[in-house]
């Protein structure tokens, strides 16, 4: 063997750390370029190439290069539009919030001569509106680190209001699962910038559908739950349900049409999981086997199981390719 | 934008180089101050290939291994224009403010 052949095969083991499919795609190409600026009679890697390679490599596996590039695109949108999605949910909470029926009455007593408290009046959801706000604009502007601080001491806030009773549950739901995905979308993704790119009008008719089914349906879980004064549960508003429901199947109507891959709608899924697992159980439901306000270990597993499989899925999947550390065929 | 993908733009302005052309290319114009890595030309060109400011142009068999040409695109051409223009402006008041320091430029 020459030392030419050593080199190289070094090399080529050096060229290892970095993914593999960048490596079946360009690793030939690097490794002439490599083998092109040795000097004569070069045994091995200089130093100062182990530290350009492995910078390279590491910051390539890091913005998530040679993942499948459609999950890591709908990533990186995620991590762009959910803050904007929360928002705008929260924002319609608080302009078209559940009242009453003027007809709706319980052993006698008028139910909408019982105020309603304001949203914006209660401390937890001023901490949730506001951090949404933040880590929402944080994205915007690609601060993608900045906005995972904002999120991680935002949920570090949430996590002491969130028995508040005066939260509404669906809001809880959706925002614990939000603190996850989104946490997993800013950490495994390229980042919002690059989701800002990837974002077109489709997905913010997805967004926009979606979010109004959301309030749809919080409506009429309001009117079965109206946890402020009556807990007896009631039966859902299943008109409204319907309506949600249709607007959900456009919101997927849109994503086919418009061909945005399944992957987007499946964060989605995940993020509005929790919160239609609530809906679902609203007339069975009681302040006993509340899923979220009086949560068990088996409640939180039933709510934010899926939301943490697929955070946990993504995590791997941006990590397991630095277990294979094996040199493609063409470096062998 | 960082000094390394500037001069890898300026080095792929006039025509298509491959990647190790690209490395000899900064070294000239940067005087010998700039040394890329395999690695940070790697990992610059997927990045401005991804923005869509580099693509390739052709490739080769050499030596039984593939050489890619890499080549500006149109946006590429744009935003080292408009790079090199920032930096002349700040160049030249620099320049203009040493003078009227009474500095050594």
């Amino acid at each position: 063997m020459s030392e030419m052949d050593g080199l190289e095969r070094r090399y080529a083991r050096l060229l290892a750390w970095y993914p593999e499919p960048f490596r079946s795609e360009q690793g030939g190409e690097v490794l002439g370029v490599l083998m092109a600026g040795a000097e004569k009679g070069q045994r091995r890697p200089r130093l100062r190439e182990h530290v350009d390679v492995l910078k390279s490599a590491l910051g390539m596996r890091m913005r998530g290069v040679g993942r499948s590039q459609a999950w890591t695109d709908a990533l990186a949108q995620f991590s762009f539009v959910a803050p904007l999605f929360t928002v705008v949910v929260y924002v319609l909470d608080v302009a078209f919030p559940y009242h009453p029926s003027t007809t709706s009455r319980i052993d006698g007593f008028p139910l909408h001569l019982v105020p309603v408290p304001s949203l914006l009046s209660q401390p937890g959801f001023r901490v949730l509106l506001i951090s949404q706000v933040v880590i929402a604009v944080l994205a915007l502007v690609g601060l993608r680190w900045v906005a995972l601080a904002a999120l991680v001491a935002a949920s570090a806030g949430f996590g002491v209001v969130i028995n508040a009773d005066y939260l509404p549950d669906q809001l809880k739901a959706i925002a614990v699962s939000f603190a996850i995905l989104e946490a997993t979308a800013l950490i495994a993704s390229p980042g919002p910038r690059r989701g800002c790119h990837l974002v077109n009008w489709g997905h913010q008719v997805v967004l926009l559908l979606l979010a109004v089914a959301v309030q749809v349906s919080t409506l009429a879980y309001e009117a079965a739950a109206y946890r402020f004064t009556w807990p007896m549960p009631r039966s859902l508003g299943w008109g409204q349900v319907a309506i949600s429901v249709a607007l959900t199947v456009a919101a997927l109507a849109v994503v086919a049409v418009r061909k945005l891959g399944w992957h987007f709608p499946l964060l989605f899924g995940a993020l509005l999981y929790a919160y239609a697992l609530l809906l679902a159980t609203t007339p069975a439901a009681s302040s006993s086997s509340d899923l979220i306000g009086s949560p068990t270990l088996v409640h939180l597993a039933l709510l934010f199981l899926p939301a943490l499989l697929l955070a946990s899925f993504v995590i791997v999947n941006a990590t397991l390719s630095k277990h294979h550390r094996r040199p493609g065929p063409e470096l062998a | 934008m960082q000094e390394a993908t500037f001069l890898i733009l300026t080095a792929l302005a006039t025509s298509s180089q491959h990647g190790y052309g690209i490395i000899t290319d900064v070294k000239k114009i940067s005087g010998g101050r700039v040394v890329l890595g395999a690695g940070t030309l790697y990992t610059a060109l997927d990045r401005l290939r991804a923005d869509g400011l580099v693509v390739v142009d052709r490739e080769e068999v050499v030596e039984n291994r593939l050489r890619r040409y890499y080549t500006l695109t149109p946006p590429g051409a744009q935003v080292l224009a408009a790079e090199a223009e920032r930096l002349k402006a700040n160049a030249t008041v620099a320049l203009t403010r040493l003078k009227l320091a009474g500095g050594t430029a």
